[in-house]
């Protein structure tokens, strides 16, 4: 049976926040690769998309947001559907600040949730031509008459390869691939365009594509075959005039594979992956074809990711803190995420800061970033018992509410209080944090004890994941 | 031809939402007002090693080791113009034919422009900057721009924040200043963006600038005790125990804590409701609080005149002028000559006008430096218009890498060829570099912390007395006047190398109620008190103050007329001398009951011995001198207290002045003499004594770093406590280490106290926070007078101290003058 610490941290990391009830079902499992399986277990099209009832772009935004905030905190079965979700769209940036319309970044969020432990292939191939993206990164003002090469460039250097891993031909050649993919201005509906495709033959990673103008739509599709050496493709090669001289005359396919398996490590690790678990994890992506869950499950399967550096090595980012709040709290998105205050901590769903997507740890961590997740703490603390003293009486908690009743009860003894208000946020602290509870709860008087929520979702273990 | 403004959506890249509106739509000005504001809240790097170097709970104490700004230090205050500001309708080409026929109707016609010279006048609206280039202290600096212009707001406004013309960058220029300013030290108030979240100029690879806001921050700032236990409470969930990053974030949020409660005090309860003119206002106000702060940045949209253009313009430039305005009415002059302010936008527009009464996106433009120490005139050049069709633009003359590269020079202490990753031209804007005056001489500034110094022990020694016309002119001083007093090389303080004085300093007969300011020398007088004086007697209060850069300390009377009388009892220097050693507060003589000394009053100049050494937590040996407060309660006349140490001829010079009925305290540092004692004797009829020891010196123990002064507690205003006096059951807990400039690790503090408002005769006690009331005293207060002491208290718990009052109400004053580390 795997050790509840290794549990807890592996749903910390996939699903959030540690859950107890589904602690106690994954330390009941008879393995690690047992509990991994069941974690990874998303079944197809979960929880379908959001209702929406605003009909302005960024109202529906704000309502996507909400929905999937909820998604994450309490109403997906399998949480790792929105956490893979979440990292697609960090990875695959779009934002609805550029693309102005929320109905295409829906489509592609919805998307990642389908497809997000699907194939990286698929993956790519899609977002390439969703609007969202189309929109996002300027393809659909790439003409053969005008190229724009933004898309062509972040394809390689931030979602498949790498900076630094091809040279200006080879971008001028995705460019030249992807010309044509364009959409309808005002309603953001997809439209290929071959009388504005380029269809003469182009060298890319060494392979020869362009080439069959009756495939012309597929070309797009070719370089990231070639990439990826998928689809029949033979994968292409790091050309010798790359920066990266390390990589120079390597298979595209294997810095891929490694590339993809860094931004997952980070994401899921925090820390700097050894050098032998990315060839390891890199060697489960291409022995499978580039198929994600495979890949995901050997990184929570491998011995480092339950090291201690790794335990202690992320920062939860302010989407997940905020979800641990709402575990912690009850409270639904809609109640109490301060959806304005996401942008003070650094992080907001579906408005990335830019095309990079969000960075990880240090990123999140200063002065002002955290004010914000402290004023945000005080709002869940105000939500939560907003008629605590004038109201229903009863402080609201994630394990159901606490009555002033029970709290005046417990005057006396402050220690059973912060047991009590602990057992209701599903939440342990460290010892030394506990220390720091009790000793509030002690030397103030009972009335003041509802701060304790607030403390709880300031100490420094609830922004650690 | 694709419209330009296609591109213009490019990018959501940097920017990011401020605030908590709930739109409804999202249209193209709002989105452009919305992502004026800044970027993400994070730092993009910083590996583990530098984000975790120096890590202390709380502030850094390195950030403080050159003490906060400088006085040759530039401060910049950055404007940054958001959706392209049309620099023609700004900077009027008067004499330009094609302006005119380009422009058409939204030209400035050269009548309406405020002129400069032949060729070029003002927007009609910037009549501030008018005056100020009529002063010659602006530079308008003539198309900026760079190679390869974008049209997008969005990328142009990276590259300009970026300060590389191409790419995604991932630093700013400012932040890369930054770094190389900090040397990788952690320093909160060094740079910030006065908003609600990070442009990317203030990222840099190491470092990233702070966002403090616009209004009064909440969350942190109270002082109710309840939510001051909350605090307490967040902080001390720091540990080092769970590895590196759950210390960083219980880091960060101390840093949150101190931030909010630093920067709080600076700002009044309302601000004006225009925004630029708020966050001038509010940068003004950071500068004054002298917190560090040498780069602010505020922004503010939307400049991107696409249609409509007349009456939108207009009232930017009001906005641009009345902040500018603003700005100058609320800084502290004592800043001027440190202070530039300077503009950018991400382009100009185009120079015809369009169908719709507007412009569109260009690229060069004119901008804006301001300031005392600015050469004022026209730099760069004016692009020709001669030529240009419908979408054609202007060229740029200007690299705005040249642009940045002469205020980091010329401004910011140099730096620009690392900063933007080459050598571009410095425009030589500036007539002479910072806090200096036109004579080369250096203008009266903030002043700075002093090294840390041990304390050396003089023969009292008077320097000052205006009665006989020792070292001051044999006169009063009138109200509002201050007296020069040259420290360094008189009394037994060294002509150099010395860097505090511990003097008393006495009102000798005011004609009113007064104050004295005593402050360093070459440092621009602080709104606090040393010394609160009654009509008609002799008041003396101790002083430990940082001598100027010119040897000398300040005195400064506020009101009436008072001879004034300065003793030295030692000076402190950073290299030798004695440490302190601050202890808890304990009664070490009463001669009402016996303690330490006969029972029964003192008088005649008859002296007793009283032994130090041993008693009240000073060591039996090794301590040279005691720091201890003396109070004289019960005298039957006028007359005064003298301590000598045992052994030693008797000085001149007296500790404590009183009236018959008085009780008055004055704190004193008196060197041990034979046997570690010293020696009490007084002149009167009788009076009885009493000794409360802070502290002793020795040759281990903590240094003191003197500091100009610096108010951090007033009960009338709410300034460090809660807005009401203080009194029976409600005591104040004053945290000073980590704020106010005091570093986390210092062990004891200098603070002057005054009592005012008093309600009935009281004392007021303080003692390090978290101890148990130790029943000594540091001020007496009496109903209708104002009182002053000065007090050396050990720092406790959350490096705070405690300070109460048991017996009726009053309120409290408290001005630092200096720590202890």
């Amino acid at each position: 049976m795997p050790a509840t610490a290794q549990i807890e941290h592996l749903l910390r990391r996939t699903e959030f926040v540690a859950r107890p009830n589904r602690v106690a079902e994954l330390v009941a499992k008879p393995s690690l690769e047992a509990a991994v399986d069941d974690v990874m277990n998303v079944w197809l099209n979960p929880g379908g998309t959001a209702t929406i009832t605003r009909v302005d772009d960024w109202g529906m935004g704000e309502e996507y947001s909400y929905w999937w905030f909820d998604r994450m905190a309490f109403d997906s079965p399998r949480p790792m559907q929105e956490k893979m979700a979440m990292f697609w769209h960090g990875h695959f940036c779009t934002s609805l600040w550029k693309i102005e319309l929320f109905a295409p970044l829906r489509d592609q969020i919805d998307f990642f949730r389908t497809a997000g432990l699907g194939n990286l292939r698929t993956l790519a191939t899609t977002m390439s031509t969703q609007p969202a993206m189309l929109r996002y990164l300027d393809n659909d003002q790439n003409f053969v008459t005008s190229p724009n090469q933004n898309f062509g460039r972040e394809l390689m250097e931030l979602f498949l390869l790498g900076v630094g891993n091809y040279t200006e031909a080879d971008v001028q050649a995705v460019t030249a691939a992807w010309t044509g993919h364009t959409d309808v201005w005002t309603t953001g509906q997809y439209v290929w365009r071959p009388d504005l495709h380029d269809s003469s033959p182009k060298w890319f990673l060494g392979r020869k594509i362009n080439t069959d103008p009756a495939a012309a739509i597929y070309h797009g599709y070719e370089t990231i075959d070639v990439m990826l050496g998928t689809n029949g493709a033979a994968s292409g090669t790091i050309p010798a005039g790359a920066a990266v001289v390390a990589n120079r005359g390597r298979p595209s396919r294997a810095v891929a594979a490694e590339f993809l398996s860094r931004k997952l490590w980070a994401f899921f690790a925090g820390t700097t992956p050894p050098g032998n678990v990315i060839a390891a994890l890199r060697d489960v992506a291409l022995a499978n074809g580039f198929a994600i869950k495979p890949w995901v499950r050997a990184l929570l399967l491998r011995p480092e990711f339950y090291g201690v550096d790794v335990m202690q090595g992320l920062v939860r980012s302010p989407v997940d803190a905020m979800v641990a709040y709402q575990y912690a709290t009850g409270l639904r998105a809609r109640q109490a995420v301060p959806l304005w205050w996401l942008d003070g901590m650094g992080q907001r769903p579906l408005v990335p800061p830019d095309v990079s997507g969000w960075k990880h740890n240090a990123y999140y961590l200063n002065a002002s970033a955290m004010g914000y997740r402290a004023l945000a703490a005080r709002y869940f603390m105000w939500t939560a018992m907003a008629g605590f003293w004038a109201g229903d009486g009863l402080l609201h908690l994630g394990a159901g509410p606490i009555s002033r009743a029970q709290v005046e009860a417990l005057a006396g003894a402050p220690e059973q209080f912060v047991d009590l208000l602990l057992s209701h946020m599903r939440f342990t602290p460290t010892p030394h944090s506990r220390s720091v509870l009790d000793d509030f709860a002690r030397s103030t008087a009972w009335p003041h004890w509802p701060n304790l929520v607030l403390l709880v979702l300031m100490l420094p273990e609830m922004h650690t994941a | 031809m694709i419209d330009p403004d296609i591109s213009t959506l490019d990018a959501a890249r940097l920017l990011h939402r401020p605030e908590p509106i709930d739109r409804a739509t999202m249209d193209r000005r709002r989105f452009l007002q919305l992502v004026g504001m800044g970027v993400g809240a994070g730092l993009v790097s910083g590996s583990t090693g530098t984000l975790l170097d120096g890590l202390g709970f709380g502030h850094d104490p390195s950030a403080w080791a050159a003490g906060p700004v400088g006085p040759t230090d530039g401060i910049l205050v950055v404007l940054c113009l958001f959706g392209g500001n049309d620099g023609l309708n700004t900077v009027v080409p008067i004499g330009d034919g094609n302006y005119y026929t380009q422009h058409g109707s939204l030209a400035v016609p050269p009548s309406a422009a405020l002129p400069l010279d032949g060729a070029t006048g003002l927007h009609p609206a910037l009549t501030t900057v008018k005056q100020m280039w009529d002063r010659g202290q602006v530079a308008i600096v003539e198309g900026v721009g760079y190679p390869n212009p974008n049209l997008s707001h969005f990328t142009s406004m990276a590259y300009w924040m970026g300060g590389q013309p191409h790419g995604v960058p991932e630093t700013g220029w400012i932040g890369r200043w930054l770094d190389g300013y900090l040397g990788g030290a952690k320093d909160i108030y060094a740079a910030a963006e006065i908003g609600q979240s990070l442009p990317l100029q203030l990222r840099g690879a190491a470092r990233a600038g702070t966002v403090v806001p616009v209004e009064r921050p909440d969350f942190g700032t109270s002082y109710e005790p309840a939510d001051q236990q909350v605090f307490r409470s967040i902080r001390k969930s720091f540990t080092t125990a769970y590895g590196p990053w759950h210390t960083a974030v219980a880091e960060a949020t101390a840093d949150f804590l101190d931030l909010a409660s630093a920067v709080a005090p600076a700002y009044p309860a309302t601000m004006p409701p225009i925004e630029p003119v708020a966050k001038a206002e509010a940068a003004a106000r950071l500068i004054n609080a002298n917190l560090g702060f040498r780069v602010l940045t505020l922004s503010w949209a939307d400049f991107d005149s696409h249609a409509l253009q007349p009456n939108m313009h207009l009232v930017r430039m009001q906005e641009l002028d009345a902040a500018i305005a603003r700005f100058y009415e609320v800084l502290d002059p004592v800043w001027r000559t440190r202070v530039t302010l300077t503009t950018f936008s991400e382009f100009g527009r185009t120079s015809w006008a369009n169908a719709g009464s507007g412009t569109d996106h260009g690229t060069s433009a004119p901008h804006f430096v301001i300031g005392e120490n600015v050469k004022g005139g026209r730099y760069g050049q004016r692009p020709t218009m001669a030529g240009l069709g419908r979408w054609d633009r202007m060229a740029h003359h200007v690299d705005f890498r040249s642009y940045y590269a002469s205020l980091i020079d010329g401004w910011l202490g140099g730096g620009s060829s690392e900063v933007l990753g080459g050598n571009f031209e410095n425009l030589g804007l500036f007539a002479r570099g910072p806090g200096r005056l036109p004579d080369g001489s250096v203008a009266p500034g903030p002043g700075s912390v002093t090294a840390p110094s041990g304390f050396a022990p003089l023969p009292p020694q008077r320097i000052v007395d205006t009665r006989l016309g020792l070292g001051a002119e044999q006169r009063k001083l009138q109200p509002g006047e201050r007296i020069r007093v040259q420290v360094a090389g008189h009394g037994g303080v060294p002509a150099s190398g010395a860097t505090a004085v511990i003097a008393n300093v006495t009102a000798v007969a005011p004609t009113e109620q007064m104050y004295f300011t005593v402050y360093p020398g070459s440092t621009s007088r602080p709104v606090t008190s040393s010394l609160n004086g009654q009509p008609g007697r002799p008041i003396p209060n101790l002083v430990v103050m940082a001598i100027g850069a010119d040897g000398c300390i300040e005195v400064f009377n506020s009101h009436g007329e008072t001879h004034c009388l300065v003793d030295v009892f030692g000076f402190s220097t950073a290299t030798g001398g004695d440490g302190f050693t601050p202890l808890a507060p304990q009664r070490l003589f009463d001669s009402r009951d016996g303690r330490g000394v006969g029972a029964h009053k003192l008088g005649g100049q008859q002296p007793v011995e009283i032994q130090v050494s041993g008693h009240a937590g000073v060591p039996a040996s090794g301590a040279t001198a005691v720091v201890m407060n003396v109070t004289a309660t019960s005298p039957d006349s006028v007359g005064f207290l003298r301590l000598t140490p045992t052994g030693r001829t008797r000085a001149e010079t007296s500790n404590v002045n009183f009236f018959a009925g008085d009780v008055v305290p004055n704190l004193v540092i008196c060197q041990l003499g034979d046997g570690g004692k010293v020696t009490l004797d007084a002149d009167g009829a009788g009076v009885h004594v009493i000794g409360d020891v802070f502290g002793y010196f020795s040759a281990s123990g903590s240094r003191l770093r003197a500091m100009p002064p610096r108010r951090v507690l007033d009960t009338r205003d709410g300034t460090g406590a809660v807005k009401a006096p203080i009194g029976p059951g409600r005591s104040i807990t004053l945290r000073l280490g980590g704020a106010h400039g005091i570093p986390a690790t210092a062990t004891a503090v200098v603070l002057n106290m005054a009592a005012a408002q008093v309600q009935a005769r009281s004392y007021v006690s303080v003692w390090p926070a978290g101890e148990a009331d130790p029943g000594t005293s540091n001020l007496n207060v009496v109903p209708g007078r104002v009182s002053a002491n000065l007090v050396i208290c050990r720092l406790g718990e959350d490096g705070a101290v405690t300070i109460a009052n048991p017996v009726a109400d009053c309120h409290i004053i408290g001005d630092v003058t200096g720590y202890f580390v």
